[in-house]
């Protein structure tokens, strides 16, 4: 008699899997294993998805909250938390002068502070399923790999950080995850081959042949 | 094979502000647009693009040096954003530099003097470049000085750390300057004072200095933080 498998997804729905029994030929063997492995791939996606659909939510509920506040204080806060202006701008998707004008008390419109509330939620988010986390505003300016220039403000304004969620949790590698972001990213991030930045002796940084 | 220069993405992208004059708690930097001021020696023209590379630019308590290098600004055929990569290198384009006028300028990078920094008249700057702007006129400076191009990414690592003082710089003198020419106090003297006040501040702890540790990009954030603290402090005990 073969021997069954039963699964609970997070959700709470169950699904059984019935194991092979080995005692039978092998082409019947091979039938039922490829056919159980295909359904535990599928139950792996329609998982993979529920999760993602979940901690979309998540973010999509902090946000909601995080913009009931005054969008110029969400400005602050970003700039509190060591961002550049620059680094701002990309993450809400505009340009430096948008934010200098913000700065300045000109009107935030609703879908930019939805977006400034999205920033800090994703910063929120990040740092506690990434523990620890030390410093996401200097994180986030940084490089994520030693062979490209490509930042994680690269990622984010790409998808608002579905994939560096993903790998801060563990469930991709760097490289999953850029893969993911960009097929292309080891040439089109490709860190200077010809030219680095040294210092020299007075400590100012200097453009040198490799 | 020819170069292919970056380009920005779109007009906004190239300023950081321009066409009001700019608020004159923006140091003045590499990438700056002033009227009333020209090169000797050259062609007739009306404004000046400053080049000087900003590491260079400051003395002693922050002021600028004397005399700064600068490029002419004249006008010319448009450029479009597409053209920026292969051709017009001799140029650094200046797309809809000024507010209601039709005309197209650009940076004649091959028109090269010095200018007083005295001379510099703040309510005279129409034109400010953003992060990624400076560093396209770095690029196309090279390109057409050397035919050498040097990635926008490599000239951030050179020039990143002095781009983040000066926005810090500007964030105090708005917030510290502004308050106290509020009051009626002189322009160009507290602008200089509160230059001072932030060159001691930033400069002060030799190797440890906030100056110091900006080369290292996973401590940048913090120091943005630490003068944005200082300058809550500052007006807090004012």
């Amino acid at each position: 008699m073969d021997k069954e498998l039963e699964v609970t997804t997070g959700g709470g729905v169950a699904s059984t899997y019935r194991l092979p029994n080995e005692s039978r030929t092998a082409g019947s063997l091979l039938n039922d294993w490829s056919a159980l492995r295909d359904r535990t791939s599928d139950l792996h996606t329609e998982v993979a998805d529920g999760h993602q659909a979940a901690r979309e939510e998540e973010l999509n509920q902090r946000t909601l909250a995080i913009a009931l506040r005054d969008p110029h204080d969400l400005v602050q806060e970003l700039g509190d938390r060591g961002l550049s202006w620059a680094t701002v701008a990309r993450l809400v998707g505009v340009s430096s002068t948008a934010v200098r004008k913000w700065r300045r008390g000109e009107p935030i419109t609703g879908e930019n502070r939805r977006n400034l509330a999205a920033a800090i939620a994703f910063l929120d988010l990040i740092r506690e399923v990434s523990n620890p986390l030390d410093d996401p505003g200097s994180w986030l300016e940084m490089p994520l790999t030693d062979v490209a220039t490509v930042t994680a403000v690269d990622l984010y304004a790409a998808d608002g950080g579905k994939l560096l969620l993903d790998w801060a949790s563990g469930r991709r590698t760097p490289t999953q995850m850029l893969d993911s972001f960009d097929a292309e990213w080891r040439s089109r991030y490709a860190a200077d081959s010809q030219f680095e930045v040294v210092s020299d002796d007075e400590g100012r940084a200097m453009i040198v042949e490799r | 094979m020819p170069l292919e220069l970056d380009s920005p993405s779109s007009v906004e992208d190239l300023y950081l502000d321009r066409g009001r004059p700019v608020e004159p708690w923006r140091p003045v930097m590499q990438g700056d647009v002033f009227a009333g001021v020209t090169l000797h020696g050259l062609e007739p023209h009306d404004m000046v693009l400053v080049l000087s590379h900003p590491c260079s630019m400051r003395g002693a308590n922050g002021a600028l040096v004397p005399r700064l290098q600068a490029v002419a600004v004249r006008p010319r055929q448009p450029i479009p954003l597409q053209d920026w990569v292969s051709r017009c290198i001799r140029w650094m384009p200046l797309p809809e530099l000024i507010e209601g006028d039709q005309q197209f300028y650009a940076g004649a990078l091959n028109d090269i003097g010095t200018i007083e920094s005295a001379n510099l008249d703040l309510s005279n700057r129409l034109a400010c470049l953003s992060e990624r702007g400076i560093l396209l006129f770095q690029q196309r400076f090279a390109a057409n000085l050397a035919r050498v191009k040097v990635k926008l990414t490599t000239l951030e690592r050179a020039s990143g750390a002095v781009l983040i003082e000066a926005e810090l710089q500007e964030e105090w003198l708005g917030a510290l300057a502004q308050r106290r020419c509020a009051t009626g106090e002189d322009q160009d003297a507290v602008l200089a004072e509160e230059t001072a006040a932030f060159d001691e501040f930033f400069g002060a702890g030799g190797v440890e200095s906030y100056r110091a540790q900006l080369a290292d990009t996973a401590r940048r954030a913090a120091v943005r933080r630490a003068v944005r603290q200082e300058v809550e402090r500052r007006i807090a005990d004012a």
